[in-house]
């Protein structure tokens, strides 16, 4: 088990260093100019060449490679061009805010996935229940994540007014982080985590009912409609043994979410990382951009690991190696 | 066992046959039919829809006291009524079937050509080029998909071709998984066995072995390659960095919303919108009929 | 026994009149008459069990044989309500009296385990993975008793104890345990309510031979103890002579033949039986040179089309053409009866059956 997650972890930290040669590569070989793009424009030649040693970017290929590893490595991305400071100034307060939108919304999307895609699988193969079901099912999950955004937003904010659409609180709101345990942070809260809850919806839902199907007609399921026990109970070993799947499925999802997740704070002005990463990257503030794609592809990696170890939590089978 | 038989089991099986086959299966499918009728009515859409277009996408509209023609509502002379550009909603709607179509076609085959190509070469050679796939992938699985489409859009810049590129090397990794591990079971079969003890090559086991035997499988994949790519596609224009120089879709849609129109102009909202609902939901529908066949454990007795 | 040092009072009385009330329920009786089962298929209804009827008399053993494919276990998945949705029941199955056929989920509640109950065909794959073989072992007592988890439990810890396995062994998965030792487990399951009836449908054929002697053994000794019903499903004749009172021998569907067991082994009336004999190894008979192991050539039919005619005309060496054509009406001999037209020349056919040749003359047949 050490041994397991040990190796694990290594791999992880391979994972990340390459992850962060490909940025390597992406941010300085693949623009035409790599200083015009790390580099703010409109400085002196002194303050120039004193920003590119700083910065590393004299000096070979390999040269650069590595003062860049050791920058990293030092959890140094340099100073946003835009707000002036240190990068993780400005992205550590938003990690908070996407995670407060990724992790329910995902977690609701997925217990409410289970309990009707259990109802869907279970239902008689051929039913009404089991075909609308997975039809509405398939056409949800085919709606971009931008349009459940722009419906809800046109619906329940601009139209009824119910909601807010944009931000985290209204001007003049509690800041800091008692921000977070405010009526008016959870009524902006509500509309963005509808979206990510609809979007993981179907494809739980889906991924479920294949599993209940699949295991409705093994052996052990037999034994236990043969023991007496009440339907919802057979239900429920069947669904019980379908969610291991949907847990291995759901870390890569919560890595996928944090990760497209970009559009839904676009469209509800949620101050993520994900937006910041579209803001940054349309203000051509490089450093920021950078920083908070390592931070995204960080989450992943945690995610991917912390499902391995689930599944072995919810498998009695698993064995670490 | 008699002779002939084992003639047919060693010469395998054409590859046409096969698809004609996984086609005739779809059909059977009748969500995979009502997916498959959209899809044919969206193509058709994206032959004639320039054709079909009343005005150039991009032409401002004046009205009659020579101003801007903004924001007017459906009318005779524009079915969907106007852009807050003035822009004609009806031409930029029909031009926007193509822009679809192309990037979904375009890296679809792309993705699908790559990751079958790598994923018959890892599980059926198997040995070091396995190896370094696989780590490859799995590196590759770990890259957050839309920030690195973001960021790499951003880097080289927003056209269509490169949009395109990127989607490629995002997708290709999941099918060359997903293909390699039908590839390792497909390999395994007795009848490979019998063509190889018999002297076949290893093109004509690929070809006419493992080939026609993972079609539904590698169909399944450049499906959905399909319906990631136009997803894609649509989410990185929504996001403003999608090609200026064409209209689709969720450029329209990027549009209206930014110019903060969303509520007031339905006309120029919700043709995009459903038109992607559509044509994404009919990918998915011709989809799951492939996962359903692929899997034998789902299919009815 | 083990388990009770840890029990409270409370529970230890609890358990003591859980166990007087399940030793307290009688055998049951089971009259099964005009069983007829179609299966649903996607090309047409699929007549697995055709017109079947037989007695189990209460404290009695029944013996199921016959070939895999013949509707063995679907007759047993019918009495437990077990078949799929769109199956057509027809007939009457009455334990005491009362048709269990047709009954819905919620009235099959009361009969399943508590009247009757399965040891299944493939105890390897019969146990949830995720549940600990505790657990799936008192949900079934928790489903019927108006017990606690610990009465229920110290009671799991009896049955375990009953087929020889250590108590602390009901916290382990499905997985850590051996083929054997879940066969056993899912024993214990089906003797947790102390049912009148049982059904064993080949609870030993995923077996090892060594390992199959021994849980028939302790499946015969539970059994000589308790004295419940069972009707043990098998192909092998010769555990069905050492356990059972009656035997019915069923082929492709029908019975072919049923009656006292020793009636039916000593002088057996329909040719499939006498195949069957010869197929499965015997007790050597003193005096006697070993017989030779002989198959019965050819397969089950496809019952989708069902032969006109007797259906083991295709594979009997005794076959006229009346028999490809009329199907034989079942013959009452004694307290025995079979399906055949010619019963009354079972003696001859009995000499004749004795000979490999008489099978081995069939194959070049097809
Ligand atoms: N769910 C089912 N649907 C259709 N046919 C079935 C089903 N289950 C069993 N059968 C068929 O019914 C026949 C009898 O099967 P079964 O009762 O399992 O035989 P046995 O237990 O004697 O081996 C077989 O031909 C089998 O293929
Ligand atoms: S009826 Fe004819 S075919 Fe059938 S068992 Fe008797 S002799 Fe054989
Ligand atoms: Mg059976």
């Amino acid at each position: 088990m050490r041994a397991y997650i040990l190796r694990r972890l290594a791999q992880s930290v391979l994972v990340v260093w390459a992850v962060t040669t490909i940025m390597f590569f992406m941010f300085r070989v693949m623009p035409a100019d790599p200083t015009a793009i790390l580099l703010e424009r409109g400085l002196s030649d002194e303050a120039r060449l004193a920003l590119m040693e700083e910065w590393g970017l004299t000096g070979s290929l390999w040269d650069q490679y590595v003062a860049y590893l050791g920058n990293i490595a030092q959890g140094d991305f340099g100073n946003s061009f835009f707000y002036r400071k240190p990068v993780w100034d400005v992205l550590f307060p938003l990690i908070v805010n996407t995670l407060w939108i990724a992790i329910p919304g995902l977690l609701m999307g997925a217990a409410l996935g289970a309990a009707i895609g259990t109802a869907v699988g279970w239902a008689p193969r051929g039913g009404k229940l089991e075909r609308s079901g997975i039809f509405l099912a398939t056409v949800i999950r085919g709606v971009p994540n931008f349009v459940i955004g722009i419906a809800l937003l046109t619906v329940f904010s601009s139209t009824l007014g119910w909601f807010p659409g944009f931000g985290m609180g209204d001007p003049g709101a509690t800041t800091g982080f008692a921000r977070y345990f405010t009526l008016d942070f959870l009524h902006h809260l509500a509309l963005p985590l509808i979206a990510v809850t609809i979007y993981f919806l179907p494809e739980n839902l889906l991924l479920m009912r294949s599993g209940v199907v699949e295991n409705r007609t093994e052996d052990y399921i037999e034994l236990v409609r043969a023991k007496g026990v009440p339907q919802r109970r057979v239900a429920w070993h069947a669904a019980r043994n379908s969610m291991l799947p949907l847990i291995t499925w759901l870390f890569p999802a919560l890595a996928e979410t944090i990760a497209g997740i970009v559009v839904i704070e676009i469209v509800f002005s949620w101050p993520g990382v994900g937006r910041e990463l579209v803001l940054a990257v349309t203000r051509q503030d490089y450093p920021l951009a950078q920083a908070a794609f390592f931070l995204l592809a960080v989450m992943i990696v945690l995610a991917n690991l912390a499902a391995d170890l689930a599944y072995g939590k919810l498998d009695p089978r698993v064995v670490y190696k | 066992m008699t002779q002939a038989t084992d003639d047919t089991a060693i010469r395998g099986r054409g590859l046409f046959s096969a698809m004609r086959d996984s086609v005739r299966l779809l059909m059977t499918d009748s969500f995979a039919v009502i997916g498959l009728l959209i899809l044919g009515l969206f193509v058709l859409l994206a032959l004639i829809g320039p054709w079909l277009a009343p005005y150039e996408p991009f032409k401002a509209m004046m009205t009659e006291t020579g101003r801007l023609n903004r924001l007017a509502p459906p009318s005779a002379e524009h079915l969907l009524g106007t852009t807050a550009f003035g822009n004609d909603v009806l031409s930029q709607f029909l031009y926007g079937f193509r822009i679809a179509l192309i990037v979904g076609l375009v890296a679809a085959v792309a993705v699908g050509f790559i990751s079958t190509v790598f994923g018959v070469l890892s599980g059926y050679f198997g040995g070091y080029v396995d190896d370094v796939l696989m780590r490859l992938t799995d590196i590759a699985l770990s890259i957050p998909t839309l920030p690195f489409a973001i960021v790499a859009v951003a880097l080289l810049g927003p056209s269509i071709e490169n949009i395109i590129l990127v989607i490629t090397i995002l997708f290709w990794r999941n099918g060359a998984r997903i293909i390699r591990s039908a590839v390792l079971t497909e390999r395994e079969r007795i009848y490979v066995k019998w063509a190889r003890a018999a002297g076949a090559s290893h093109a004509h086991i690929i070809l006419r072995h493992i080939l026609p035997n993972i079609v539904r499988i590698v169909f399944l994949w450049v499906t959905m390659s399909v319906a990631f790519a136009i997803l894609t596609e649509a989410s990185l224009s929504f996001l403003g960095l999608g090609d200026p120089t064409v209209v689709s879709w969720g450029q329209m849609l990027n549009i209206a919303f930014s110019s903060g129109n969303l509520r007031t102009a339905w006309w120029w909202v919700v043709p995009p919108s459903l038109a992607l609902v559509l044509l994404v939901s009919s990918l998915y529908l011709i989809g799951r009929a492939y996962e359903e066949q692929t899997n034998p454990r789902l299919r009815r007795r | 026994m083990t388990g009770h040092q840890t029990l409270g009072p409370a529970a230890a009385t609890a358990l003591g009149q859980l166990n007087e009330r399940l030793a307290a329920k009688p055998a049951a009786h089971l009259q099964v008459s005009g069983l007829s089962i179609h299966y649903s298929t996607l090309r047409g209804p699929f007549n697995a069990v055709d017109n079947v009827s037989f007695e189990v008399a209460a404290g009695t053993n029944l013996g199921l044989v016959g070939e895999s494919g013949c509707g063995k276990s679907t007759v047993v998945k019918a009495l437990m309500g077990l078949l799929p949705e769109m199956t057509r029941v027809t007939g009457q199955a009455l334990l005491d009296g009362q048709n269990i056929l047709g009954l819905s989920d919620a009235d099959l509640q009361d009969v399943r385990w508590n009247r009757i109950s399965l040891i299944t065909q493939s105890a390897m794959n019969s146990l949830d993975p995720v549940y600990c073989i505790g657990d799936q072992i008192c949900e079934a007592i928790l489903a019927h008793e108006p017990v606690g988890k610990t009465v229920a439990w110290a009671r799991a810890e009896q049955m375990f104890a009953l087929v020889g396995l250590p108590a602390e062994r009901l916290r382990e998965f499905p997985h850590q345990f051996s083929g054997g030792m879940r066969q056993r487990a899912v024993i214990a399951m089906a003797l947790a309510l102390n049912a009148g009836m049982l059904l064993a449908d080949e609870p030993t054929t995923a077996l090892d031979p060594i390992m199959q002697s021994q849980i028939m053994s302790r499946i015969r000794g539970i059994h000589d103890h308790m004295r419940r019903s069972m009707i043990l499903v098998t192909h092998d004749i010769a555990v069905v002579a050492e356990t059972c009172e009656t035997v019915v021998v069923m082929y492709a569907g029908k019975v072919a033949e049923s009656g006292p067991t020793q009636d039916v082994l000593d002088r057996p009336l329909h040719p499939y039986t006498m195949g069957l004999q010869n197929a499965f190894p015997r007790l050597p008979v003193r005096g006697q040179p070993r017989k030779p192991l002989i198959s019965i050539p050819g397969t089950v039919p496809n019952l989708l089309l069902p032969p006109a005619g007797c259906r083991f005309a295709g594979r009997c060496p005794f076959a006229t053409n009346l028999c490809r054509s009329v199907a034989p009406p079942t013959y009452q001999i004694g307290a025995q009866s079979a399906a055949c037209h010619y019963v009354e020349r079972a003696s001859q056919f009995r000499v004749a059956a004795a000979e490999p040749d008489t099978w081995r003359s069939m194959e070049p047949s097809r």
